[in-house]
């Protein structure tokens, strides 16, 4: 493989990504992609500038790139609203909007939700707990960021699974090669999606409560008008796909790292503090929003590459977070590192990840409690196989098995 | 470690003292300001402070050894 023709798409690179973006790093830092045109850039300072460049750089991705046919754009128009993200956008409407939401990610807010959280988890932890290997990414991953959403927008706990379903949908467009019938099944789902959300608004303007869909009802601008139907659909919809595959991976790589580092699971056991590093640390290393895009508003040059106007942008973050110009050692999981969360898996600046300090405190209580109830970590059956769905922008594993030991939990929690 | 706001980015765009309160706070002006003065000494405040960094929109928060 030459760095002229690395393909991220390609499922051969997407088993083991890391040497090909060390070289895109020291050989192409603004790199080509040759299926699809997209320029791709690896360095960490590269990244941090350009999510700093807004005018340059604009989040304004037209979205209609994901649907080839007419046919499902079509549907989306007849049936309902457009596939539109309100925060994928750029200053100042990206400020006004952003503004309005910040109130409800705040340290107060967050902490009035950890019991909640505590119990989801606990409750899922527990259904860990067998004395045969279970599948901790279709058994613990899967439902749990899905859930708290759930909670989090004021829907009925049960109706996780079927936006589990939506939300699944929903990204498919975002992998490459959709048949025009599996499209219009996309478009179809993703009508059914908006429905139900504009059913729940409807309830949550009669029933106020609590929770992040009564925000959205309610929410005023300065000048007192309140949001669009468009812009609360957009935001929802944002909500559960921001909040759904990306906290799953961030969940299974995790465990996936505890494991495969000998002397972690002693040392978190020994120090809970490092708990916070290490979460960090799995982010860093595995980024599970691999890259996202921007679009350039002008002819740009960087590296003596002239990307011309109207390109996407691919910012690698899963590559920057390996550049080893500013993390030491980089491929290491290293619970001492002063510079761990300094990583891009949630993105820098304007658009760094509204639901990051929800992510943090979903894995870091995930890993508080099942350490706590668990010990000796391992894979169970063939550990040397992983498989990852296949997609550019989500590093994703499909299964994890995984064993633990209770009797050493139950052991070390008699003795202190 | 400790951390630092350029007042010249600070905006008062809020993200820092919002999500991290135990370090960082609101100054008369609007302004961030750094509530925690001595040594960031644990792992959650350097990782609270390290995410405050990345997070603020004027990337007007610095580290320093
Ligand atoms: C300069 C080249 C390469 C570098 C720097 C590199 C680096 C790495 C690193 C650091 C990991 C550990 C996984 C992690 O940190 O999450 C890894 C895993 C792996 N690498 Fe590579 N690698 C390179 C080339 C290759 C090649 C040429 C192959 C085979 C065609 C390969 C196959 C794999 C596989 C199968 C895994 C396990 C993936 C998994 O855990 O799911 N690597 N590589
Ligand atoms: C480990 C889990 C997560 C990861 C890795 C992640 C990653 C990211 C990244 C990289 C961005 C920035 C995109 C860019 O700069 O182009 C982003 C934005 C965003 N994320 Fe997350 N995210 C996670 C969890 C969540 C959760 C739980 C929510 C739920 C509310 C969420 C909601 C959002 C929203 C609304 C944005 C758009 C922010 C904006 O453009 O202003 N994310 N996320
Ligand atoms: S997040 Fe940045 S701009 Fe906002 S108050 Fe803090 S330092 Fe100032």
């Amino acid at each position: 493989m030459t760095t002229t023709n690395i393909n991220l798409s390609d499922p051969e690179v997407q088993r083991c990504p890391f040497g090909a973006y060390k070289a895109l790093r020291d050989e192409a830092p603004v790199h080509r992609m040759p299926d699809t045109g997209m320029y791709v850039v690896s360095r960490y300072e590269d990244i941090c500038d350009i999510v700093r460049d807004p005018d340059r750089f604009s989040m304004a991705v037209p979205m209609d790139f994901l649907f080839k046919t007419d046919a499902a754009k079509q549907y989306y128009r007849d049936h309902g609203y457009p596939r539109r993200t309100p925060l994928s956008s750029d200053p100042p409407y990206h400020t006004e909007f952003r503004d309005l939401l910040e109130p409800f990610f705040t340290a107060g807010r967050i902490r009035q939700w950890e019991p909640r959280l505590r119990e989801l988890i606990g409750n899922l932890a527990s259904k860990l707990e067998k004395d045969e290997p279970v599948d901790f990414v279709a058994d613990f991953c899967f439902p749990l960021p899905m859930s708290v959403m759930t909670v989090l927008l004021g829907l009925p706990l049960e109706d996780h699974k079927i936006l589990k379903h939506w939300t699944d949908v929903w990204v498919l467009p975002f992998s490459h090669g959709l048949t025009p019938e599996k499209e219009m099944y996309v478009a179809e789902e993703g009508i059914k999606l908006q429905r139900y959300l504009l059913d729940a608004f409807e309830r949550k303007r009669r029933e106020p409560a609590d929770d992040l869909l009564t925000v959205l009802v309610q929410t005023r601008r300065a000048d007192g008008s309140p949001l669009t139907t468009q812009e609360m659909l957009g935001f929802a919809e944002q909500a559960v796909v921001g909040a759904n595959e990306t906290t799953q991976n961030g969940l299974a790589m995790a465990m996936k790292e505890l494991i495969e580092n000998p002397g972690v699971e002693d040392r978190l056991h020994a120090e809970p503090g490092k708990i916070r590093t290490f979460v960090e640390e799995c982010l860093r290393l595995q980024s599970p929003t691999a890259g996202m895009y921007r679009v350039t508003t002008q002819d740009v040059e960087l590296h003596g590459v002239t990307i011309p106007k109207g390109c996407i942008v691919h910012l690698r973050f899963a590559a920057g977070n390996r550049d080893e110009r500013h993390f030491p050692n980089p491929e290491k999981l290293d619970l001492d590192r002063r510079n761990a969360a300094s990583h891009l898996a949630f993105s820098q600046a304007i658009h760094h990840c509204l639901g990051a300090p929800l992510a943090r405190l979903e894995i870091n209580l995930a890993f508080e409690i099942l350490l706590s109830r668990r010990q000796h970590f391992r894979f169970a059956r063939d550990a040397e196989s992983f498989d990852y769905v296949p997609g550019l922008a989500l590093r994703q594993l499909k299964y994890l098995w995984i064993q633990s030991d209770p009797a050493a939990a139950a052991a070390r929690a008699t003795a202190a | 470690m400790k951390a630092v706001i350029d007042p010249a980015r600070c905006q008062g765009k809020a993200r820092c003292f919002n999500l991290y309160p135990s370090i960082f706070g609101k100054g008369p002006d609007g302004k961030g300001l750094i509530v925690r003065t001595e040594d960031l000494d644990t792992d959650e405040l350097i990782v609270d402070a390290q995410s405050a960094a990345n997070a603020c929109p004027r990337g007007a928060i610095t580290l320093v050894d």
